[in-house]
């Protein structure tokens, strides 16, 4: 079996080269005013994330590994999305009342295939699919990490404050996140707007012309885009230094704001956007191969495949509303799932999952043996906050004292839970550790822990 | 799009029924009428004032938008309001909306800073806030 794997590893490439061939050939329509048509509704929500997961030693796998990794996932989010126990009760005062569950994540089920690999990250270069930071980038990011100190309304995160949406959904990158993992593409004559659903920010992206002075800063940055073919370039400068460190539930990224930033758009097949994007910072960033380019580059690579048509209908509203939720399971419900039709790797790279397969990293009270069983629910687990805020009212504002509420409750986790036992980077909030540079071995690492994982995602070892 | 709050509103060419929920801007459904774009509004919550004199509306109000082109830089903008639980008969605005011909000109951004005052004074605190 293991040679045959072997081979199948080796032939990879070999396989996936008439398939780039074919999207290669693959022309993008026209606009009525001449230019590639990137317009739709697109989507990049999946299981990969920025950065090789620390437990995963490769950030490409096989099918046979997707398969697991996928297993692991999705079952633990299934396990999150039962009822809770009859009899269960409510939590004691002062106890912790957890976030929302699975039930209200749209975060995807699958890893994502880009050029015919399995990512488990969305980083392509370096290699081994992490940050290339230099210890003075490790330095900068720590010294830029928002969203701790709550004495001034100006301190929390730019996401809890809803001026940007949260961990880089609005770019650059233009990364996933647990939902509204939503773009909508819009093109006239010299302009390509992106409409972000995460805080319905727009990056209006204007073909040809000037950046501004330097030292005018603006939200998501100054935006210039050209067709290079059938391939939109987008450079982006004059970004606002409170947006350079950003994070999510599952990733954490640092980009100075005087990087250069290069992002590139193509459409590969009718319903797939290749999206690419290339960050040089001469000082943040550091890679062996620093000598051959003089710079640094960190190089994620996004899939972007087609929403269910009219999700972003429901921007003006909160996604936490149990009407939205409804709304989003009736379009999924009456949209057939679209299959992509140009090439074998773009159909099997239509990952997005309909939105009534709701998918969350926190737990639910019915399963508290599974507790610290993941980072996010140790996080849930040490970081709740002692009031039902998080679930009261669906207006933005009170949302986002909500949200206020449950992250001041994260100042005080500074205590190591039961949770560290699984993995040392748990200590503290795992979000504010400095992300250790690690090799890929070549090989899928499953510990007999983590064998226990994927037959039983709720058993404690 | 629109400066104002950077709202976005979508325009659906095809009607996909009754919004589903209401929502601060409603479901909008448009067709073109010769060069008119007409457009639909309903399902708009009843929790915005159409001024900041407090003139107000219920979530059954329907706008019937129409944007005329009147020459390459004039944009004719009509706007009929029929809300009959508020109102007593449908009534109408309009006005001319002109073309931006600067090269430079471009929606600027407004991202609504929570307690400007501090934005704007805190330097004026006896021991500012860092």
């Amino acid at each position: 079996m293991k040679p045959l794997m072997h081979l199948a590893r080796m032939l990879a490439p070999l396989l996936a080269a008439p398939l780039v061939a074919v999207a290669a050939d693959y022309k993008a329509p026209r606009t009525a005013f001449g230019d590639p048509d990137l317009q739709g509704l697109w989507t990049n929500a999946s299981i990969t994330v920025l950065e090789r997961p620390d437990r995963i030693s490769k950030p490409v796998v096989t099918p046979e590994e997707a398969a697991v990794i996928e297993r692991v996932v999705n079952s633990r989010l299934a396990a999150d999305r039962a009822p809770t126990a009859a009899g269960t009760g409510a939590p004691a005062a002062g106890g912790e009342v957890r976030g929302y569950n699975t039930f209200w994540l749209d975060l995807g089920s699958k890893l994502a295939r880009v050029n015919g690999e399995i990512r488990t990250s969305w980083i392509v270069d370096p290699p081994d699919g992490r940050m290339p930071y230099s210890s003075e980038g490790t330095r900068s990011m720590r010294a830029s990490v928002t969203g701790r100190i709550f004495d001034d309304p100006e301190q929390p995160s730019l996401g809890e404050r809803c001026i940007i949406g949260y961990g880089s959904t609005g770019g650059p990158p233009m990364l996933n996140v647990l939902y509204n993992n939503h773009y909508q593409i819009v093109q006239s004559p010299g302009f390509v707007v992106i409409v972000v659903e995460m805080n319905h920010d727009a990056r209006i992206i204007r073909l040809g012309g000037a950046h501004p002075p330097a030292d005018m800063k603006f939200w998501l940055g100054d935006l210039i885009g050209r067709w290079e073919g059938d391939t939109l370039v987008v450079e982006t400068t004059n970004m606002h230094p409170a947006q350079a460190y950003t994070a999510g539930t599952r990733h954490r990224l640092y980009i100075p704001s005087d990087a250069k930033i290069v992002e590139r758009f193509r459409r590969v097949c009718a319903e797939e956007i290749l999206y690419e994007l290339t960050v040089e910072h001469a000082r943040a960033y550091t890679q062996a191969w620093r000598a051959l380019r003089g710079k640094a580059q960190m190089k994620p690579m996004h899939l972007l495949t087609p929403s269910v048509a009219a999700l972003l209908l429901a921007i003006p509203l909160t996604a936490k509303s149990p009407e939205v939720s409804a709304h989003h399971a009736l379009a999924a419900e009456s949209t057939p799932t679209r299959r992509c039709s140009c090439a074998a790797r773009c159909r099997a790279s239509s990952g997005s999952t309909p939105m009534r397969e709701c998918t969350s990293w926190s737990r639910s009270r019915a399963s508290p043996r599974a507790s610290g069983r993941s980072r996010a629910a140790r996080r849930t687990r040490c970081c709740a906050p002692a009031s039902t805020a998080t679930r009261s009212g669906s207006a933005p504002r009170s949302w986002c004292a909500a949200t206020r509420a449950r992250t001041t409750s994260a100042r005080r986790c500074a205590r190591p839970t039961g949770a560290t036992r699984l993995s040392p980077t748990g200590r503290k909030c795992s979000w504010a550790r400095a992300a250790p540079a690690r090799r890929g071995t070549g090989r899928i690492r499953l510990s007999p822990r983590n064998r226990n994982k994927i037959t039983n995602p709720v058993r404690r070892s | 799009m629109y400066e104002y709050a950077g709202a976005t509103r979508n325009i659906l060419f095809s009607d996909p029924g009754p919004p589903p929920v209401d929502s601060w801007m409603g479901q909008s459904v448009g067709r073109w009428e010769g060069n008119s774009l007409v457009v639909e509004v309903t399902g708009q919550n009843d929790s915005s004032w159409l001024d900041r004199s407090g003139n107000h509306h219920s979530e059954r109000m329907r706008v019937t938008e129409r944007h005329t082109p009147d020459g390459p830089n004039h944009l004719r903008y009509e706007a009929t309001i029929d809300d009959p639980e508020s109102f007593t008969r449908p009534w109408k605005i309009l006005m001319t909306l002109y073309r931006r011909v600067g090269a430079d000109a471009r929606l600027q951004q407004f991202k609504c800073v929570e307690f400007v005052e501090e934005l704007m004074y805190g330097n004026l605190r006896r021991e500012p806030l860092k």
